[in-house]
């Protein structure tokens, strides 16, 4: 059996109508009218110990109540899960001892406490032993680059040393499998390559499961190997990045600006692309990803005309996630 | 609050078999129960529920009712240490303390006044469940502290309640936070009646830890965590 086990899963929420008007207020006192909201609908996937899971989706696809339910901190309205032989919901506390949650939009750290008197009293809720807990702080401030910021209180810290701390009280205990909720939400490049490195260290040197959610695919591209994909509380997609990468097939847009900004015609004959937008000497190029790659496009293009920049609009992921998210949503 | 009481018995030994002694020892010995059972837990909880924090919380291995009870006895008993305690000490000295009548008394007020405080953080953390649903944080509160102070008895004893009040005051479980155990401390009750409150106080103390449990069970299902 994998180390997780989703089969059907349902969420539905309970939204209650506000009504407008004072009579109308006065009468919800009394009778309360809600519709329910599916936000996971029916959901089925498996994970095994040591993967490393992208799980994407637009804003309000399901994703974090699908962490919750993991997390044993909300109940399934329908399915079960089962972590590790464990039902998350009705065995909350041990299944927490074997699990690390990283909140990206919340902080499990204490306000007023330095971080590591955080660390510390992470260890004695988790009842992690000393010998071990002293090896994973220096791995972890080591990895994370924290030692110049371990004894401020955590109201002094940055948003990027924040998480950093946050990751690593998530990880002192050791767990099977940690559950990260956009762990780089906010973060600059630098700070976001730290985290991604480390994560990725972390999985390969104890086995750690990872799962991911992100809006940002250069987390899923360097991070993971896997990807699950939903929208609307149902899986779009599930199965490796590469394959996922290869299944997409369509257009993609290359930008190119022009030395001067006359205006660009388009040569006789059929080109593998066209003329999408123009914004003074900066235009945008549709393209065929079957047919053609961008440096082809400004190979051609720029034989009539000398170009003085390009830049691809979006990695190609980002361009697939994002087709996808809008397709669904028409 | 002694002047008031000073000023009330001026006139009178006793006022419903109660002297002006009496009346300071419960007055200073109510608040100093007071300062311990005080609590935000209700409040605590609902802004938890409101804002989605109470999801940090369950993700840790612990329970989340002791959670908040140790963190409440922490700072109770930091408050009753820095504040209370010398407020007493110097009221002590000035106006003086009644003793209990034995040992055997004194002790029984401590039992009270232990089984007390667990109902006391019994009825908070249950109050403090309510704002799962309500999600609003002033009104539980405001709502527990009123139960606290009216029903418990903590600045003016039962005894001086209107019947209708009283009678109210009796069938409710808050009494025993404060008012019981002051009346055993005070030599109110015989020996058996005192035995027979503290008896009382455990069944509450059961009662209350069932209706806890059933009504967390609950809140697990209708849990919603707001924001994000």
């Amino acid at each position: 059996m994998a180390y997780i086990e989703v089969n059907d899963l349902v969420k539905d929420y309970k939204i209650y109508d506000k009504p407008k008007g004072f009579f109308n207020v006065a009468k919800s006192i009394f009778v309360r009218t809600y519709h329910t909201k599916r936000a996971v609908d029916h959901i089925t996937f498996s994970i095994e110990q040591g993967e490393v899971v992208g799980y994407i989706g637009p804003n309000g696809a399901g994703k974090s109540t699908t962490i919750k339910m993991l997390s044993g901190i909300l109940m399934p309205t329908e399915g079960q899960i089962s972590v590790n032989g464990r039902e998350p919901w009705k065995d909350r506390k041990q299944n927490s001892l074997h699990m690390g949650v990283v909140f990206g939009q919340r902080s499990q750290l204490f306000w007023d406490l330095p971080v590591e008197d955080t660390f510390d009293l992470f260890r004695k809720i988790y009842k992690v032993e000393e010998h071990k807990f002293k090896q994973n702080v220096e791995f972890y401030v080591e990895l994370l680059d924290m030692k110049e910021f371990l004894h401020q209180p955590v109201r002094q810290l940055s948003l990027g040393q924040k998480m950093r701390a946050n990751i690593a009280v998530a990880l002192l205990h050791d767990p099977d499998i940690v559950y990260l909720d956009e762990p780089t939400i906010g973060l600059d490049v630098v700070a976001k390559n730290k985290i991604r490195n480390f994560i990725r260290t972390v999985n390969e040197e104890k086995h750690t499961t990872v799962i991911l959610t992100t809006h940002d695919m250069d987390d899923i591209e360097i991070i993971c190997k896997r990807l699950i994909m939903i929208d609307h509380g149902k899986k779009l997609y599930d199965g490796t990045l590469s394959d996922f990468k290869r299944s997409y097939k369509g257009e993609s847009v290359v930008s190119i600006e022009f030395e001067s900004d006359e205006e660009y015609v388009m040569p006789e004959g059929t080109y593998p692309f066209s003329i999408l937008k123009r914004d003074g000497a900066k235009y945008l190029f549709r393209y065929d990803r079957d047919k053609t790659t961008p440096a082809e496009v400004a190979y051609l293009v720029s034989k009539n005309r000398p170009i003085v920049d390009m830049g691809m609009q979006e990695t190609d992921i980002e361009y697939i996630v994002r087709s996808m998210y809008e397709g669904k949503a028409e | 609050m002694i002047s008031v009481w000073q000023a009330l018995y001026q006139n009178k030994e006793f006022v419903n078999g109660v002297n002006l002694s009496q009346m300071i020892t419960y007055t200073l010995l109510s608040s100093l129960i007071g300062s311990f059972s005080r609590s935000m837990i209700a409040y605590t909880m609902a802004n938890q529920v409101r804002d989605g924090t109470v999801g940090n919380e369950l993700v840790k291995p612990l329970s989340y009712k002791w959670l908040h009870v140790s963190q409440e006895i922490g700072s109770n008993l930091f408050f009753t240490l820095i504040i209370t305690l010398p407020v007493m000490i110097l009221m002590f000295i000035l106006y003086g303390i009644d003793i209990p009548t034995g040992p055997l008394e004194f002790i029984l007020f401590l039992v009270s006044v232990f089984l007390g405080l667990i109902m006391a953080w019994t009825l908070n953390f249950i109050f403090g469940i309510f704002a799962f649903w309500l999600k609003t944080p002033e009104y539980v509160s405001f709502f527990t502290f009123a139960c606290m102070t009216l029903f418990a008895g903590s600045i003016v004893p039962l005894w001086f309640y209107p019947d209708w009040l009283r009678s109210i005051a009796t069938a409710l479980p808050f009494r025993f936070v404060t008012f019981e155990p002051m009346a055993i401390y005070l030599g109110q009750y015989s020996l058996t009646e005192s035995f027979q409150i503290i008896f009382i106080q455990i069944v509450w103390c059961i009662a209350l830890y069932a209706v806890e449990k059933l009504l967390w069970h609950g809140v697990q299902r209708h849990l919603v965590i707001q924001g994000g």
